[in-house]
């Protein structure tokens, strides 16, 4: 007897069909702010599976998720900028870059594609380094593109960032880029390049000795995540509208580090409880933090109410549960994106290659 | 020496290995014939495992060469060499522990079956068709040993023997020319060091194109397995032959202080 846990009805309804309702409710019935909040948790999302593709699933250590980010932000945001915005916004901006006008979607893709270059190309050098060297490279990185942007002022306008561009990332849109995103890692992770990503993980020496090339594939994995980060950062410039360098640094790096840790860096489902946790909490405790009434209580302002609590959080779930909360497993994406799912609500049986066999 | 020609596998021409200035491989060179089991005996820390190491690639040697199918492998890396045939298990259990066991087979077995990332995200009939042939090939090979029905148990949750065996299964499934054996019965009981006695003849009655290479302590093992024997010490070849030879082999008597007790004492 088949749990009901287990039938393709029940996956079906609780990872496509409640999600989707709910968020047609949030859509026609939320009033913006509201709005922007479940937006930033998409977002957020796939930044946390972005960096769980290379940290939790092919074992390389990355802090460098908000340069990739950043990235994909100011790539993205020239891209959709009209040109005379560009000009008078950007002091000395090169012609060949303000004359370009793209539409979202095509700013979207070539703002990842930028983001996955560039992971590319200082890939080849510091994917040789190995555990720690790597985390220290990749956090070198987030500190090398801030001052890039900084100091690149004809194209990122330095400090002051760039403003004015359209609000693209609307709920619709960002859940469909999400959806995507997440589809294509989930894919990966479950096709022989993502077998041969999580043998590197486990053990790099057993891994080539079956014939993972481990440069290839950490290079491989590496591109990927950051062609996703990149997207995250696009998607992230059009919903704020207004970018900054100090909004890709060492903040944004530790908030990703802790959403892709406490959701469980081995799953790429992980990254939905984590980026729910990080996304949210600041917003309930937003009442503590300035002080105000809640539930008719009075309650007097506690500065840094938020990081308290939350780095009591990641404490506590690195102590009781060290793989974070859904350690190494696939809940949502098991179910959501497993074409078991969907030919299951159509057959009865379905075509088990190993059991059948027997 | 015999000049390589074509039933020759593998020739090594006086090879070294140099690790800050302990010298663990002395200008070895031996051959390898194709359809042949060998084994590899001597004390330990004589360079068996160094030698075994820099035939599979995940060392280079210092000086010398080796060469796979007449050419020099000397600087190809270890993944290129398994694609290439060389399929090796480890001294210690190196499993994908997390893993499955039939997960562990199929990474080595996925080069056989490729796919394109476009093929696979579209999910079309050549990446379903590819995975189903893995699939049902991974399953036989363990089926092949015996151990199909632990394909969705947990590597590290099982017996040392059923592990040592998924090792080796993981190994076939590279489809190996040759296939190196690092004391592939070390820890195992008597009765399960002769079911893996059975199961690697079974292996090469199957495949017998296939050349083995073993190295044990275990004479028992080495004895009715090999056709030939080298033996080592301190980095030399000290003697070879056939299992005969190599009982009544004075020098290697010598080294193991008596028959079949070496393998005790040393343990102990
Ligand atoms: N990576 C290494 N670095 C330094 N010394 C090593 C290394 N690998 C092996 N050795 C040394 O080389 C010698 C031979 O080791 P090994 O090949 O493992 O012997 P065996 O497998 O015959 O027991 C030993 O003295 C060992 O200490
Ligand atoms: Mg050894």
């Amino acid at each position: 007897m088949e749990k009901i846990k287990d039938k393709a009805i029940f996956k079906f309804i609780t990872v496509v069909v409640i999600p989707l309702l709910i968020l047609i409710v949030i859509e026609t019935k939320m009033n913006d702010y509201y709005k922007t909040v479940v937006i930033l948790l998409f977002i957020n999302v796939i930044l946390a599976a972005a960096t769980n593709f290379t940290n939790g699933i092919t074992g390389i250590f990355s802090l460098g998720t908000a340069s990739f980010m950043a990235i994909g932000a100011y790539v993205g945001s020239l891209l959709t900028l009209p040109p005379d915005m560009k000009c008078s916004r950007i002091q000395g901006i090169p012609a060949f870059i303000a004359e370009i006008k793209l539409p979202f979607f095509a700013a979207l893709l070539i703002s990842g594609l930028f983001a996955a270059v560039f992971a590319g190309i200082i890939g080849i050098p510091i994917l040789r380094a190995k555990g720690h060297y790597l985390a220290v490279i990749t956090l070198g990185t987030v500190i090398v593109v801030k001052s890039l942007l900084d100091n690149l002022t004809s194209i990122t306008n330095g400090s002051r960032g760039i403003s004015g561009m359209e609000g693209y990332s609307t709920l619709p849109v960002t859940v469909l880029v999400t959806v995507l995103s997440l589809y294509v890692m989930y894919r990966i992770k479950t096709s022989s390049l993502g077998r041969g990503m999580i043998a590197l993980k486990n053990d790099e020496d057993a891994a080539e000795s079956l014939g993972i090339s481990r440069f290839r594939v950490r290079l491989f994995s590496f591109m990927i995540s950051a062609f996703f980060a990149g997207i995250g950062g696009c998607l992230w410039a059009h919903l704020q509208r207004s970018i900054a360098p100090s909004m890709f640094y060492l903040t944004e790096t530790f908030m990703i580090l802790e959403m892709s840790v406490l959701g469980g860096m081995e799953s790429l489902s992980g990254a939905i409880p984590g980026a729910a946790i990080i996304t949210f909490f600041p917003y309930l405790l937003s009442d503590f933090s300035t002080g105000g009434e809640i539930f008719g209580i009075k309650v007097p302002k506690i500065n840094g109410i938020t990081n308290i609590v939350m780095s009591v959080l990641f404490i506590l779930v690195m102590i009781f549960r060290k793989g974070g909360i859904f350690r190494e497993n696939d809940y949502i994406f098991d179910a959501m994106f497993s074409p078991d799912t969907y030919s299951g609500l159509f057959k009865k049986e379905h075509d088990d290659v190993l059991k059948k066999d027997v | 020496m015999a000049e390589s020609n074509n039933s020759t596998l593998i020739k090594i021409e006086d090879v070294s290995a140099v690790f800050q200035g302990i010298t663990a491989v002395d200008n070895v060179r031996f051959t390898l014939e194709k359809g042949k089991i060998y084994g590899l005996i001597g004390t330990n820390g004589a360079g068996k495992s160094t030698l075994l190491n820099m035939i599979s690639g995940n060392i280079h040697p210092t000086s010398g060469r080796i060469l796979y199918k007449g050419k020099e492998i000397n600087r190809s890396s270890s993944h290129t060499l398994a694609e290439k045939g060389i399929a090796r298990t480890f001294q210690n259990l190196r499993l994908f522990g997390k893993e499955t066991v039939i997960e562990n087979v199929k990474v080595a077995g996925q080069g056989k079956f490729r796919y394109s990332v476009l093929q696979m995200l579209f999910n079309t009939k050549t990446y379903r068709n590819a995975e189903k042939k893995l699939n049902r090939n991974s399953f036989d090979i363990l089926r092949n040993l015996d151990i199909e029905k632990y394909a969705e148990r947990r590597a590290d949750s099982l017996p040392y023997g059923i592990q040592r065996k998924t090792e080796i299964a993981r190994c076939l499934a590279l489809n190996p020319n040759l296939l190196l054996l690092d004391e592939p019965a070390a820890g195992m009981n008597p009765k399960e060091s002769a079911q893996l006695v059975k199961d690697i003849r079974e292996v090469h009655k199957k495949n017998p194109e296939m050349t083995i290479l073993i190295i044990e302590h275990d004479m028992k093992v080495v004895m009715s397995l090999c056709d030939y024997i080298y033996t080592m010490a301190s980095g030399k070849i000290i003697d070879e032959g056939t299992p005969e030879e190599i009982q009544n082999s004075e020098k290697v008597i010598e080294l193991y202080l008596g028959h079949g007790k070496y393998a005790e004492s040393k343990r102990a």
